[in-house]
């Protein structure tokens, strides 16, 4: 009797088991799917990677000018951190006060970037001759003055290009050609992606 | 109890009546007959049909109440089923409905979104145009006063350069713009370039004889005979664009390892070109190529046979070049003999083309730097390398404009200077000013910085000044690790030679040569081992 | 049995919980400013590497037999084709060629479907990836000569995309890479430094050692 009962009682669970459903599992599955598919379209259409350039850029004991290359013209970021230190560094007072005008120059240019409130890009203006002249003189008066005064320092150029940015880097280079302070001035090039806007936040970092 | 019932069961039928309008004693028969009727108009009404059946049970026709009763049944299932479709119809139209309206409220959005901001990329990633009235090159009136300036220009360089001839009609059909045209005569060393191309020109009429030999012949060696295929005397005029393009193709030759290569490649080039008299120097600066490269690898037999093909060019250009590698590959071979005529040669070739006076004066100097050079390392005399060191510095000054090229010679004889005065030792204050000549010249390479930096402290060590030797070597490591390749053009032979007399301390000169061994870029070692090697002399300096 | 817990709330409790989750960390992704990209720094240095040269144009990849160009572009020269600043046909993957004194040889890129497209990088068998492997790292550099726009002006399209591509694999390879920008305007060009101190064609970008 018992047996028979447990048996009732066994096909009856047969009958009425717990089935597992996938539907929980596809539903979450497919729930994350979707959200991951939309966060990959809504990425692709999110405003412009915004990518923090590092004004002072260096390497070991070589500094670099930037120079960004744009449609419109070009933006310079001059490096100012280790310029007090240079100045320390020489005994020369022609030198000191060469470094101290630089400094100066570079320091303004720096506050206007920093200060401007609108989009990065409007800020490139076509390549001014003389403002490109000035830049090389200044570079070559400080690597000589470093080398005069034994302190290994060294600035070079490192142009950013971005595209249709190559007009105005010819341009720079063209006027280079027209000077002899450029000659042993070294050059870098990298390619930008035009989705990279400039953040020129908290550029002014000249050492104390 | 029975009344009630009989009320109860009259009940239903009498409003049955009064909603058909019949009188409330109209008998069943007549109600039955009456809901008969109406049914023909009406056989599927499914209430009509249980109500004759409810009257054929009150009036015990059984048979015909059950069949009655059957066919409520049926028209009810009819009924069902139509209201089923009815409704299944309804949610289709509903569920029709709501999809046209999801798509309306999720699609039309997204597509909205999708067509601005592709309108917005498009609009974004055009590049502005330049308005034409602000493009200056191309306002007329700024062209116009372009065109002037160029005339004033070029009328006052023709004065001052009366021997160049400027090619207005080159000018005419070239699609220089006038600023360009300017901007290129502003070039420092256009004039000069100017001036190079219209000499190489005459140069190239005037190097032969009649006879095609080349005009020099150094007093020291026999007449050399060239085989024809060597000397290039096609006749016709300069091929312009050719020359172009085999001076282009010399950066692709430049720093080309494989010396057969170039070989071939000359070969080649002279079987499709037909070297033309016009065109000699082209060949000649291919085999100069060929010759540095056999130079480079030690392999003195074919070192030998293109000097003299370049001899053969007749190219007065490179007669110093064929006597430089001549002298160097006869010294590395042991043959002093023949090093020693040809260096001999070397030095007649520098006063023929001195006097000539078809050479820039920067050119004449670079060949008494040279000559002083081969003097030092490969003969020991260090008096005749320090008077052609002196003739050439004393050239360099009397030229007014430092051209690019005038620096460049400048600077190399500055450092070879820089190099005999370390050997000379000599005083504080000579040194001192050359090497801000040297620090101010704007030509340093890394590989030359690292070569006056180990000159300088040399002598540092040389005269105890312990302390700035310190921060040149810290100088010189720190160099080394930013540097991948060391380039530079630098025989320390000469030097080392030196360092026996000019340093009496041999602890210093040992220090010494340890320096020159780090810094001999001619010795194939990973910069990770050079920087390791001035750790063990600043080790030395920090226990002084 | 009928009685057993129903999973459907616990279904819907965790993918609401984890669907939140996400959109948080969607939102956290969104107003993330402070990524810092630290670029290579690459700076030209001189070599004794030779430069093998190739152009990069709308996402392909053409490697310049400098040879083979130099040969034609004789043949032309010699032929009077090249003559008063024309260009010319070179018969190879639809370059033209222009000789002139301030550029030395130019090489005008048009179409550009003959030409490898960069993707083909990825794939081991492709001509693109023998092209980048038979470089060797001991005597020779890749020097690239990059569009920095495509021919209607777009940024997209131009040989960025395509330059990063080979420069990454090249990296690996312990292959230095050298580049300039070049459009239509400023093209390809090749030249000695007794033209002009810019015909240098140096490595900028190291190997991985």
């Amino acid at each position: 009797m018992a047996l028979s009962r447990a048996k009732r009682y066994a096909l009856y669970n047969q009958q009425d088991k717990l089935e597992i459903s996938l539907f929980p599992f596809l539903s979450i599955f497919l729930c994350v799917m979707g959200v991951l598919s939309f966060i990959n379209v809504l990425s692709s259409f999110s405003a412009p990677q915004k990518i923090e350039l590092t004004a002072q850029l260096e390497t070991g004991y070589k500094v670099a000018y930037q120079i960004f290359n744009l449609p419109d013209g070009i933006i310079s970021v001059p490096p100012t951190k280790y310029l007090r230190k240079l100045q320390t560094a020489t005994n020369n007072d022609d030198d000191k006060d060469t470094i101290e005008t630089i400094i100066l120059q570079r320091e303004s240019q720096l506050k206007k970037l920093e200060n401007y409130t609108g989009t990065v890009m409007a800020l490139a203006k076509d390549p001014d001759i003389d403002n490109v002249l000035n830049i090389m003189r200044n570079i070559r008066s400080l690597n000589e003055i470093a080398l005069r005064a034994n302190y290994l320092y060294e600035e070079f150029l490192l142009f950013g290009i971005y595209p249709n940015g190559g007009q105005a880097y010819q341009k720079v280079r063209d006027v280079m050609t027209l000077t002899e302070d450029s000659r042993a001035i070294s050059v870098g090039l990298e390619p930008l992606d035009s989705n990279w806007t400039l953040n020129l936040n908290k550029l002014n970092k000249a050492s104390q | 109890m029975p009344n009630n019932k009989k009320n109860n069961v009259k009940a239903p039928f009498r409003l049955l009546k009064a909603n058909w309008n019949l009188a409330p004693d109209t008998s069943l028969e007549d109600l039955l007959s009456h809901a008969q009727n109406k049914l023909n108009n009406d056989p599927e009404n499914p209430e009509l049909i249980y109500n004759i059946a409810e009257i054929q049970r009150h009036l015990g026709e059984l048979d015909a109440a059950n069949s009655s009763y059957k066919d409520v049944v049926q028209a009810t299932h009819v009924k069902t089923e139509q209201r089923s479709l009815a409704l299944e119809n309804r949610l289709k139209r509903a569920r029709s409905h709501t999809h046209k309206k999801l798509l309306l409220v999720t699609l039309l959005p997204l597509l909205a979104i999708a067509l601005i901001a592709t309108a917005l990329w498009n609009t974004l990633a055009v590049p502005e145009p330049i308005p034409e009235e602000a493009n200056p090159e191309k306002f007329a009136f700024t062209e116009w006063l372009a065109k002037q300036q160029m005339v004033q220009i070029i009328t006052t360089l023709q004065k001052q350069n009366p021997e160049l001839s400027f090619d207005f009609s080159r000018q005419a059909s070239n699609k220089q713009s006038p600023m360009e045209f300017m901007q290129s005569l502003m070039r420092e060393d256009a004039i000069q370039k100017m001036k190079r191309d219209q000499q190489n020109a005459k140069n190239n009429k005037d190097a032969k004889n009649k006879n095609g030999q080349p005009l020099f012949q150094c007093s020291k060696e026999a007449a050399i005979s060239c085989p024809a295929k060597d000397i290039p005397n096609a006749p016709g005029e300069r091929r312009k664009e050719v020359v172009l393009l085999m001076e282009a193709y010399r950066s692709i030759l430049e720093n080309e390892q494989d010396c057969e290569k170039i070989e071939s490649s000359i070969r080649s080039i002279g079987e499709q070109l037909q070297w033309r008299e016009s065109e000699s120097r082209i060949k000649a600066d291919l085999e100069d190529f060929a010759v540095e490269c056999f130079y480079r690898t030690k392999n003195v037999e074919k070192t030998i046979e293109h000097a003299r093909k370049l001899q053969c060019t007749g190219d007065a250009g490179y007669i110093n070049s064929v006597y430089w590698y001549l002298t160097a590959i006869n010294h590395h071979a042991g043959d002093t003999n023949k090093a020693e005529t040809s260096y001999q040669c070397f030095q007649e070739a520098t006063n023929y083309i001195e006097k000539n006076n078809d050479f820039s004066p920067a050119y004449v100097a670079s060949r008494h730097r040279e000559s002083g050079a081969l003097a030092w390392l490969y003969f020991n005399d260090l008096a005749t390398a320090t008077n052609e060191l002196e003739k050439a510095r004393n050239i360099l000054k009397r030229i007014k404009k430092k051209t690019p090229t005038v620096l460049e010679v400048a600077g190399e004889i500055d450092l070879d200077l820089l190099e005999t005065y370390v050997t000379a030792n000599i005083d504080n204050e000579t040194f001192e000013s050359l090497l801000q000549d040297i620090n101010s010249s704007g030509r340093l390479t890394d590989g030359y910085k690292q070569i006056k930096d180990t000159l300088v402290t040399i002598y540092y060590l040389q005269n105890k000044q312990f302390n700035k030797a310190k921060i040149t070597l810290n100088n010189i490591a720190s160099r080394f690790k930013l540097m991948p390749e060391y380039i530079c053009g630098w025989d320390w032979s000469g030097f080392k030679r030196g360092l026996d007399d000019s340093i009496n301390d041999p602890d210093i000169r040992q220090q010494a040569i340890k320096m020159v061994d780090l810094a001999d870029c001619y010795v194939e070692i990973p910069n990770n081992d050079r920087i390791s090697r001035t750790k063990i002399v600043k080790k030395w300096l920090q226990e002084k | 049995m009928k009685d057993l817990i129903s999973l459907d709330s616990l279904t819907d409790i965790v993918s609401n919980s984890v669907g939140i989750l996400i959109i948080f960390a969607v939102i956290n992704l969104i107003h993330d400013d402070n990524k810092t990209y630290q670029l290579e720094i690459p700076i030209e240095h001189a070599t004794e590497l030779s430069p093998v040269f190739f152009i990069s144009k709308d996402d392909h990849l053409l490697q310049m037999d400098t040879d083979k160009l130099f040969a034609n572009a004789t043949l032309q020269a010699t032929n009077g084709a090249a003559a008063n600043k024309r260009l010319f046909p070179l018969d190879y993957s639809g370059l033209l060629g222009k000789i002139d004194q301030d550029n030395g040889i130019s090489f005008y890129a048009r179409d550009t479907t003959e030409w490898d497209p960069f993707q083909d990088i990825d794939k081991r068998q492709s001509k693109l990836r023998q092209k980048l492997d038979s470089i060797n790292p001991k005597t020779h550099f890749a020097y690239f000569f990059v569009y920095d726009s495509s021919e209607n002006g777009a940024a997209i399209g131009s040989g960025f995309e395509a330059f990063r591509k080979a420069r990454e694999y090249l990296k690996t390879r312990a292959i230095k890479t050298g580049w300039q920008p070049v459009n239509s305007e400023a093209p390809t060009h090749i030249c000695d430094r007794s033209f002009s101190p810019r015909c240098a064609y140096l490595p900028s970008y190291l190997g991985s050692q």
